[in-house]
């Protein structure tokens, strides 16, 4: 008898043993708490050092409030997924950055703070252009869900020398779509430039999160739309869209796309234009931006001095679009100090903060007064100026998201078949039936709201 | 295969070092790719992105970098928290439970084998928002968070690994013969008293064989780290897929924190080598 | 297993049935015991999230039900019926190449991890000058941890700068053009081919320590009566060698099956369709796309597949594995 009791107790005391560190753990896991108010804020990669610059940025507002501003950079590449694993979970920063594309998805998640009534302190609705106000808004709800932060929108740049080389006058150069091909075509005769290789064009595929920015103005240019006027059914497949594609598909196989420049992601192909190895770029105002930075490295020396702006090609409707931009600031519901991080967000929000942070970034600011004077600045800027003016935006619905994640992977299918790497050939009738696949996967996507 | 026969003498020569040449390449074939790991991150990132490889000028600016330009620190020490405790409890667990697997027939052994194997046949997607929906809940309405905690990450991951766990201890406990246990017992040790003392100083190459494959195990976990953690308990691999997100274009950076994810799995692999090696050829060859 | 009758210093007393029942059911304690911790584990994180999970897959959950959650309109067997039969459903022409390319990836790897695990644990086994350095090297792809193998090869895969092709065209001239491995069919084998590369060591580590345990005179005997390398092989190794095999194959489908890391670090959430295997499109479906009930849907016929993959295998091999 006496053995058994000591067994089961040896037992027993064996897992307690073993449990015990098991409650230690949690404990020893727990971090301190800083006793001051920190505020999280999360940014994508605005720029070459985003969160130094960022930082740089706050630090005015460090002092002045006493508040402590932890900057963090979440990557365009995986941000869509964390804010969305932040807003479901509750476990999230105060404020995060947030494409003004992806702002109804993710106030459809239902993290986030209606800032409708603060709103008025930074001036409201009459402080925006209405493009730049819209993406504060979402179809079906009442209420502001996001403040503006900066924008931005792609134009095409270029190689002055290049296009000097190739004998090319850039006033006309990039007018219509016909000059747009006939243009690229006479830079791919100059092979090299001070030794090195230069392709003509080209622009990232499947793995840039931006896919869909740079296709879609051509999509527009033709007329076409990526969804009908009630935001109900998908249009992507119509004729005019498919003309759109086509166009820019269709550089690949005039070989005056560089088919390498595919497999990269957005920043790797900004990367390859500041290298001097494309010399026409379609881009946003952060570029030119860099090139006036000693602390960029990537700018070949020759590339650097050469960079030139012009506006994107007219198309069959006799009109130019381009993709507008940028980002917006989101306060999370879970946030526990949602005074001192709605003060941040006024803050970004002020005349001056705006116009420094924007020519930090080489974007331009949000709000209207500044993003006029910006515009002003000189002959660039006056070309993204007009790009922003001239901009269209996406549909602010909720299912945005998905939608565009579904046009990317057909977009990227159809870039793929044109470089000779798809499973089928290319052809105009094959394009069209990759966008019909794209508009019935949106169509559903669309009828999930009901 | 010796090539014993009757073939001439030139020939059997000629057989043997076509073999052994043969060999070499297949090997070298197989470490090239480390090769290339380890001297890609001792480049520069504007000279892989050029393309260009100079190996003669060796730097360690990629390896300098990386630490500064993504918080690795915090990715590598989370990692090593979180793969090392749940390693060590997926064995503890997986050591009881292969024990009386190995050496108790009860009612219920073959069905609790059978559930072992199981888990195994799971796609994690299937419980993935489950487990996730689980943790916010927790996190919601209990004092529990373990939400984007090493604590959650070490509990998922114990629960991941200690079936395969048990099935390798089970193999090892199983070619411990009972004579030992059996000898105990009858000198006056209780059963318990029978493992800890007689059995499990015999089966430690077992256990350190079954720690180490569960430590790989949970290095090199992924889908649930991204998408159990958030920025506190966050690993190694989402910290390079952050890093592919943000600095794609730098490649040596990549490398080096290749390089440096590598290197833990593959001291404690060799540390432990002969007893891995035995372990799992031992499980292997009783089937 | 026999029970072995222990009696912790006491002489043996003539056994009653209730006796020998106590005894049992103390012993059974013991065992119950051992095995509670694991199985508390396994029925927390295993068991009741996977029944979830399978609730899940009769929801209509996405992302306006989202906040419903388990309360989700419930549309039975919808889920099922749109990925299996609705032609006209987006979802389904996704799944259905998810599906051939995840048979395809797993048929060739898991084929060609075994016929050359063999062959190079036949190469690894002769006594030869480095032999044992050779075999330490040789584990070296396992090591690399599944993200690190994917980062590494999508950096030699690069068309252009990568290091096969210039091995490829430059320096061998064994092609004429560089081929393009992350765009279009190549993918498919942009994720072959380090999947095998990292799968080799173990499988190769086993079978090599299989062949160890073939005696030398079975092969000795074999030759002096005639039988040439091959038929060795056939009649004296691959029949010794059948239960590894046959472990190596039920496993080496698993994970193939649930491969989801190489395409996904390799090339996102989203890889080219070539490249879209079941897990990937899952968590695509689930957590992109925030159509949880299709990913689970998918789960489930995933799970029910792999269930009938094992039964069939131990159909096939029950007679070739040595049961304990």
């Amino acid at each position: 008898m006496r053995s058994r009791l000591n067994g089961k107790r040896r037992l027993l005391l064996a897992f307690a043993v073993a449990i015990i560190p098991l409650t230690i753990l949690p404990a020893a896991m727990a971090r301190t708490e800083a006793p001051a108010v920190t505020l999280k804020l999360w940014i994508m990669n605005n720029g070459p050092e985003p969160v130094k610059d960022t930082e740089r940025i706050v630090a005015p507002f460090e002092r002045s409030t006493g508040i402590d501003v932890d900057v963090e950079l979440v990557g365009w590449d995986v941000q869509y997924q964390r804010i969305t694993n932040a807003a479901i979970s509750g476990e999230s920063p105060d404020v995060t950055q947030a494409g003004t594309t992806q702002v109804p998805y993710f106030a459809a998640l239902r993290g986030f703070e209606n800032l409708q009534s603060r709103v008025g302190q930074i001036g409201g609705k009459a402080a925006y252009a209405p493009g730049v106000w819209s993406t504060t808004q979402v179809v079906g709800r009442s209420g502001t869900w996001s403040v503006p932060w900066f924008t931005e929108a792609r134009t095409i740049y270029y190689r002055k020398d290049v296009l000097r080389r190739a004998g090319v006058n850039p006033k006309t150069a990039f007018k219509s779509w016909a000059a747009f091909t006939r243009t690229l075509q006479r830079i791919r005769r100059v092979k090299s430039i001070n030794g090195k290789p230069i392709a003509p064009f080209g622009q990232p595929g499947r793995v840039a999160w931006d896919l869909v920015h740079h296709i879609m103005p051509f999509v527009w240019g033709a007329g076409g739309r990526e969804l009908s006027a009630n935001n109900k059914q998908s249009t992507i497949a119509s004729p005019q869209a498919v003309t759109g594609v086509k166009y820019f598909a269709d550089l690949i196989p005039k070989g005056v796309f560089l088919k390498s420049s595919l497999e990269r992601n957005a920043p790797q192909v900004e990367e390859q234009f500041k290298g001097g190895r494309i010399a026409v770029w379609i881009g946003g105002p952060w570029v030119l931006a860099t090139a006036k930075r000693t602390d960029d490295e990537a700018w070949d020396a020759t590339a650097r001095r050469n960079v030139g702006v012009a506006q994107m090609p007219v198309g069959p409707t006799g009109k130019f679009y381009t993709f507008v931009g940028g980002s917006n600031l989101m306060l999370f519901r879970y946030s526990k100090h949602k005074n001192e991080a709605w003060q941040l967000i006024r803050y970004l929000s002020r005349n001056d903060t705006q116009l420094d942070y924007a020519r930090l970034m080489g974007m331009f600011p949000a709000r209207l007064a500044p993003q006029k004077a910006t515009g002003k600045a000189n002959a660039n800027q006056a070309a993204f100026y007009q790009a922003i003016t001239h901009g269209r935006s996406y549909a602010p619905i909720p299912q945005w998201g998905p939608v565009e994640n579904v046009y990317k992977a057909r977009f990227a299918n159809i870039l793929e078949q044109a470089a000779g790497k798809g499973s089928k050939p290319y052809t105009r009738a094959n394009v069209a039936s990759e966008l019909r696949a794209a508009a019935r996967e949106a169509n559903k996507l669309l009828a999930q709201g009901g | 295969m010796t090539a014993i026969g009757l073939a001439p003498r030139w020939a059997r020569r000629l057989t043997y070092w076509g073999l052994n040449l043969l060999t070499y390449a297949v090997v070298a074939l197989m470490v090239a790719p480390v090769l290339w790991l380890v001297a890609s991150s001792f480049q520069s990132d504007s000279r892989l992105a050029n393309g260009t490889y100079d190996f003669l000028d060796p730097t360690f600016g990629a390896f300098r970098e990386m630490w500064s330009t993504v918080d690795f620190e915090h990715y590598f020490m989370n990692s090593i928290v979180i793969c090392s405790i749940a390693a060590l409890l997926a064995t503890a667990f997986a050591s009881s439970a292969g024990y009386a697997l190995a050496r108790f027939r009860f009612r219920g052994a073959d069905t609790f084998g059978l559930a072992v194997i199981g888990t195994q046949l799971i796609p994690g997607s299937m419980f993935l928002l489950p487990i996730f929906l689980g943790f916010v809940w927790l996190k919601q309405n209990t004092a529990f968070a373990l939400y984007d905690t090493r604590l959650g990450m070490i509990l998922v991951y114990t629960a991941f690994f200690t079936p395969v766990a048990i099935f390798l201890m089970r193999a090892f406990f199983a070619a411990i013969p009972r004579e030992l246990e059996e000898a105990a017992l009858v000198d006056g040790c209780t059963r318990f008293g029978a493992f800890v003392r007689v059995v499990l100083p015999n089966a430690a190459p077992g256990i350190v064989a079954t720690y180490v494959y569960a430590f790989l195990f949970a290095w090199d976990e992924l889908l649930f780290a991204a998408n159990l953690t958030q920025e506190r308990a966050e690993t190694i691999p989402i910290g390079i897929r952050t890093f592919i997100g943000n600095y794609q274009q730098e490649y040596a950076q990549l490398m080096a924190a290749g390089v440096i994810s590598t290197i833990p799995v593959m001291v404690a692999f060799f540390l432990t080598q002969r007893w891995l090696v035995r372990g799992l050829t031992a499980g292997a060859v009783k089937g | 297993m026999s029970e072995s009758v222990v009696t912790e210093g006491l002489p043996v007393p003539a056994s009653s049935r209730r006796t020998r029942l106590l005894r049992s059911w103390r012993r059974n304690r013991f065992a119950y015991a051992l095995i509670a911790p694991a199985v508390v584990f396994m029925v927390l994180v295993h068991l009741i999230p996977t029944a979830a999970g399978i609730y899940v897959a009769f929801l209509d959950l996405n992302l306006f039900t989202f906040a419903l959650l388990f309360h989700a309109p419930r549309v039975g067997l919808q889920n099922f019926q749109d990925l299996l039969f609705d032609a006209e459903n987006p979802i389904r022409s996704g799944f259905t190449g998810a599906v051939e390319n995840t048979i395809f990836y797993t048929v060739v790897t898991v084929g060609v991890t075994l016929v050359l695990g063999i062959a190079i644990a036949q190469l690894l086994n002769r006594n030869f000058p480095g032999q044992r350095l050779a075999r330490t090297l040789m584990l070296a792809p396992w090591v690399v941890p599944s993200f690190v193998v994917a980062v590494l090869w999508q950096f030699m895969w690069q068309s252009d700068s990568g290091i096969i092709n210039k091995v490829l065209v430059d320096y061998t001239h064994i092609l004429d053009d560089k081929p393009v491995w992350l765009l279009g069919e190549n993918t498919m084998w942009a994720i072959i081919i380090p999947t095998i590369w990292r799968g080799l060591p173990f499988v190769v580590l086993i079978f090599l320590a299989g062949l160890q345990t073939i005696p030398k005179e079975l092969y000795e005997a074999a030759a002096i009566d005639g039988a040439g390398a091959w038929r060795r092989f056939r009649h004296i190794t691959l029949p010794l060698m059948k239960p590894l095999i046959a472990i190596q194959l039920l496993f080496g489908v698993i994970w193939s099956v649930y491969q989801f890391a190489v395409p996904y670090v390799m090339f996102g959430v989203n890889p080219p369709p070539d490249a879209d295997l079941l897990m990937t499109l899952i968590v695509r479906q689930s957590f992109t796309n925030q159509l949880f009930g299709y990913g689970a849907a998918i789960s489930v016929m995933l799970m029910l597949v792999m269930f009938a993959w094992v039964v069939v295998w131990y159909r096939i091999f029950r007679r070739d594995l040595v049961t304990a």
